[in-house]
């Protein structure tokens, strides 16, 4: 069953729209909601493809409705929770400004390294041909 | 959702794990990941352009073989066919790739 | 330009601009909540996330991928078999993907234009050409790039005569691709810096051709 995210062929989207100039980040949110993501992905709790499964879990109204950094924030709210790092309870009572309490030690992150961990893993020297990839190799299309 | 389309196998990208499965904390499932090309035609009918083609990234999972002798490695590139119903486990998080 | 494309300008008023002491959004209250969570838990250090911001903000981008098109096009590394592909990770051109996927550079010639797509996400090369712009990721490029690819090329000013083979790639997160444009006449002088500065980051996702030299860019 396909989710809000499987666009390929639809149609009703409108134009493409280009923004001149556009700067990598429209908002500070966005750039701390990347830097987040990034970093908690790299305590190696979950996989890119689950990441992506968290996040293509947004109803698909709200997909649509909302912003591509806002789909990661659903993502990663997701996975936080889901694995126990932090609750929804948590965010909520930090929302309204009652804290959470402060817990010291856990893993620090390191934004240059480990990044591999949590990244998609090529099986390199294990290639197991199929019977039908045998036939595939090496042939392209001209 | 389009299933049951023939398409060829273009690039055979190598072992790559599963994403359909690895997203849903079932398992790695390392399989083989190609680019499958599609004539426009085939996924989108005749008013399309007969001239244009979509390369899609698809896992063996995805596939299965549109012929049903093997052919050899001299002969043209290896015809595929999306299946009706991806093989991948029930609730994967992914779904099969369009079509 | 035809009425399908809408052009944002910089004097638009695009970007937020909040006045000060306006409220923030709910979504900035979510992340800022969560950030501070994250860090007073000890899971995400905070000079780890300012160097991610910069490093993808001001380090990484497109110039790494216009190096390769043009150490390609200029230093005599091997070009793929026409309308074919260059199977060479952008390791091996000195750029390595943050998750290690692969990188496929899918050539451009007179009878095949390459472009890229993400159908089910924003799967971009990072690596060499930075985050992907807003458009890649929205709606109406990733639906209608595959179904008509002819049409988006023409509202974003490329021409595809009708004899040449538009292949349009849909990414996945463990294959990147990017293109390798079209070498404009007139740049056989050029050095590969030169060259370099030509490429635009449109032209390796396929959505733009390589301006001569002195044409307007």
């Amino acid at each position: 069953m396909n989710g809000g995210h499987d666009l390929g062929g639809m149609h009703g989207f409108g134009p493409v729209e280009i923004e001149r100039h556009e700067p990598v980040f429209h908002h500070e949110w966005e750039r701390r909601a990347f830097a987040i993501t990034l970093a908690a992905g790299f305590l190696g709790k979950w996989n890119i493809d689950q990441s992506r499964f968290a996040r293509e879990q947004m109803p698909p109204a709200e997909y649509l409705a909302t912003t591509y950094y806002e789909h990661w924030l659903f993502g990663l709210e997701k996975l936080l929770h889901d694995q126990g790092l932090v609750s929804r309870d948590e965010v909520a009572a930090r929302l309204l400004g009652r804290g959470g309490e402060a817990r010291p030690g856990g893993r620090c992150t390191d934004a240059q390294g480990q990044r591999r961990r949590a990244g998609p893993a090529r099986r390199a020297g294990r290639r197991r041909p199929t019977r039908r990839s045998r036939r595939a190799t090496g042939w392209a299309i001209a | 959702m389009r299933r049951s389309k023939r398409g060829v196998v273009a690039l055979d990208h190598g072992v790559w794990v599963f994403p359909d499965s690895a997203g849903n904390g079932l398992g790695r499932k390392p399989q083989h990941c190609y680019s499958v090309r599609f004539e426009a035609r085939e996924l989108w009918g005749d008013d399309a352009t007969s001239r244009d083609a979509i390369y899609i990234d698809l896992w063996d999972d995805h596939l299965e073989p549109a012929m049903s002798t093997p052919t050899c490695p001299c002969c043209p590139p290896f015809p595929v066919t999306t299946r009706d119903r991806c093989s991948a486990h029930p609730g994967r998080p992914r779904p099969s790739p369009w079509p | 330009m035809s009425t399908g494309t809408t052009i944002i300008d910089d004097d638009d008023d695009v970007q937020e601009h909040r006045e000060h002491g306006a409220p923030l959004s709910e979504v900035e209250l979510r992340v800022r909540a969560l950030e501070s969570l994250l860090v007073d838990k000890g899971l995400v250090e905070p000079a780890a996330l300012d160097a991610l911001i910069d490093t993808y903000e001001t380090k990484v981008g497109p110039r790494n991928g216009a190096k390769i098109v043009a150490r390609v096009g200029r230093s005599g590394v091997q070009a793929p078999p026409p309308g074919g592909r260059h199977e060479r990770g952008g390791a091996e051109h000195g750029f390595v993907g943050r998750q290690s996927e692969k990188l496929v550079v899918v050539e451009n010639t007179p009878t095949v234009h390459n472009m890229v797509v993400c159908t089910l996400c924003s799967c971009y090369p990072w690596a060499v050409l930075g985050l992907p712009p807003v458009w890649y990721k929205s709606a109406p490029y990733r639906s209608r790039a595959v179904i008509d690819p002819r049409g988006v090329l023409s509202e974003l000013g490329v021409r595809v005569p009708a004899d040449t083979e538009v292949r349009v790639w849909d990414s996945t997160a463990e294959i990147r691709y990017m293109v390798l444009p079209e070498r404009p006449a007139g740049t056989e002088r050029l050095s590969e810096a030169q060259l370099a500065e030509l490429v635009t980051r449109d032209a390796m996702i396929g959505v733009a051709t390589v301006p001569g030299p002195g044409a307007g860019r």
